[in-house]
């Protein structure tokens, strides 16, 4: 910085913009401590700013500030009336009336209807719900989209994805999961819905980066398939198996698979394998991998493994006692029936912990509701 | 007492004051630290580009977040007041805390922007900025359809 440039600053008479005294490094400084509404709001201020705003290193800095202020952000798709809308939500520090606020995807033209695969480091990644098929990753901020070219087919597939990114490859992968029956076994398959032993498996993968397809061949796990999208912790997707009656383990696994080197493993169960997670879901609670059992009535055990990989980490934290929300969901208020797939038929499932400590649950329906673990106060969100 | 803490250095601003601080307190602003590490260290130290009412505030910040008897609480509330100054005078200071690489300070004033940001709307921005819009009419209608949630 040059004493030409802190002069043109004070200087009232010449009209300069205030950019050329302000550095790009401070001016992102100060934009990635702003809340998202507020970044896209500077764009409009000028050109430069709204070059600074894509920066992808206001991205990085945007999220090291989120990390450290723990803010919440929450993107929602919301089924009813059609799969096709998104909502965004972030959670500011001291801010009691947050506001939904709801946006257009690009695409929305030709893909009317999407579900949501998942979301890493502010990108979405998106399937069309009809036949077609077509699989989006879509940043909502800057509005860019790609589509990803087409996977391989098979007639009565059943599929699982997961959407992931690892933090020391720095590689996006879309993973793909297929479970197809052989031609021999057709009818078989056909008649036991879900009957996964005699599928054939195909474990297809994305790479952002080389923009390619490819397989990594069968897998011996037979994953259930309401637990997908995969869920991501520390560059590794995670499912639940299928249950005891396909396979031949009692209970249910956790099995991950690890995006540095496309492999999958098994992760322990709590209590030297006594807990099966027969009925239970995943979650990532603060960054750890978490699980949530159902015990009826709506209550769950929440466990979250606080160190990676090891057993003996899992922790039950708290249990979440049973609840029944206010306020009815948007979907059961029309008369909807709930699209959201809850292991084992369930009605809740948790989402994410807030900067308070606070769980945000989601019940049947679409209610959300902020649980607070020390005092086991439920507080209901007016949609 | 070790010598160290009895360090003084001389900081002189662009207008050519002079200010005598403790070297614990100024090493906080790495430049300052790797100006002392590497010996390198004329006496008084020209700063160029910080003037002498924003380098006594600096100073003021700085001697204070290096007491080692207050509390973070009471650093904390020290900051609340010490930001309580024209818009103006925060971009210098950040353009000073910057230059001094004295990372606190910067936080402390970018979060402070940021939050008085927060309220502004774009017209706001540009004036407390200083910026040209360079949009034309149409640009700025178009760039505000594509996202209307955020102006909500």
């Amino acid at each position: 910085m040059d004493f030409k440039n802190r002069k043109c600053y004070k200087e009232e008479d010449e009209p300069t913009n205030s950019l050329s005294c302000l550095p790009n490094e401070i001016a992102l400084d100060i934009l990635s401590r702003l809340p998202i509404k507020s970044v896209i709001q500077s764009r409009f201020a000028c050109r430069s700013w709204n070059l600074l705003s894509c920066d992808p290193l206001l991205v990085h800095m945007h999220m090291s500030m989120t990390m450290i202020y723990q803010r919440v952000c929450l993107i929602f798709h919301s089924k009813y009336p059609l799969r096709n809308q998104l909502h965004f939500l972030e959670f500011l520090d001291d801010d009691d009336n947050q506001i939904v606020r709801k946006f257009d995807t690009p695409f929305s033209d030709f893909t009317p209807e999407f579900s949501v695969i998942g979301s890493v480091n502010g990108l979405l990644c998106l399937i069309d719900s009809s036949l077609a098929d077509s699989i989006y990753i879509y940043n909502p901020f800057t509005r860019d989209y790609k589509v990803i070219p087409k996977s391989i087919k098979i007639q009565d597939q059943i599929v699982m994805f997961g959407f992931g990114f690892h933090p020391i490859t720095k590689e996006y992968k879309v993973i793909k999961i297929v479970y197809y029956p052989n031609a021999n076994n057709l009818k078989i398959a056909r008649k036991c819905n879900g009957l996964m032993t005699s599928l054939r498996s195909d474990v297809q993968i994305y790479n952002l980066g080389t923009n390619e397809w490819s397989s990594i061949g069968e897998t011996p796990y037979r994953l259930e398939k309401r637990s997908s999208p995969g869920v991501l912790v520390s560059g590794r997707l995670h499912w639940m198996s299928q249950l005891a009656k396909y396979t031949s383990r009692p209970g249910r696994i956790i099995v991950s698979f690890d995006l540095s080197n496309d492999s999958f493993r098994e992760i322990p169960n709590p209590d030297s394998g006594a807990l099966k997670w027969t009925s239970s879901h995943l979650a990532v609670l603060g960054g750890f991998l978490s699980a949530a059992t159902h015990l009826g009535n709506g209550a769950l055990d929440i466990w979250v493994m606080k160190e990676y990989g090891v057993p003996e980490s899992w922790v039950k934290m708290f249990t979440l006692g049973a609840y029944s929300p206010r306020i009815i969901g948007p979907e059961l208020q029309n008369g909807g029936v709930s699209l959201h797939n809850f292991l084992g038929g369930n009605s809740v499932r948790i989402l994410c912990v807030m900067k308070t400590g606070e769980i945000l649950v989601e019940y049947k329906g679409g209610t959300l509701v902020c649980y607070n673990p020390d005092t086991g106060e439920f507080i209901e969100f007016k949609s | 007492m070790s010598s160290s803490e009895e360090r003084k250095l001389i900081l002189k601003s662009s207008d050519n004051e002079e200010f005598v601080v403790k070297e614990s307190s100024a090493v906080q602003c790495l430049t300052i630290k790797n100006l002392v590490e590497d010996r390198c260290v004329s006496d008084p130290i020209p700063l160029a580009n910080v003037d002498s009412k924003i380098l006594a505030l600096v100073i003021e910040f700085m001697e204070k977040h290096a007491e080692t008897t207050l509390s973070n609480s009471e650093k904390k509330e020290f900051d609340v007041e010490f930001v309580k100054k024209p818009f103006d005078d925060l971009l210098e200071l950040i353009l000073a805390a910057n230059y001094l690489d004295f990372r606190e300070l910067m936080d402390v004033l970018c979060n402070t922007c940021a939050k008085q940001m927060e309220n502004w709307s774009v017209e706001e921005v540009r004036e407390k900025f200083n910026i040209q819009n360079d949009y034309t009419v149409e640009e700025e209608k178009a760039a505000r359809a594509e996202n209307p949630w955020a102006f909500e």
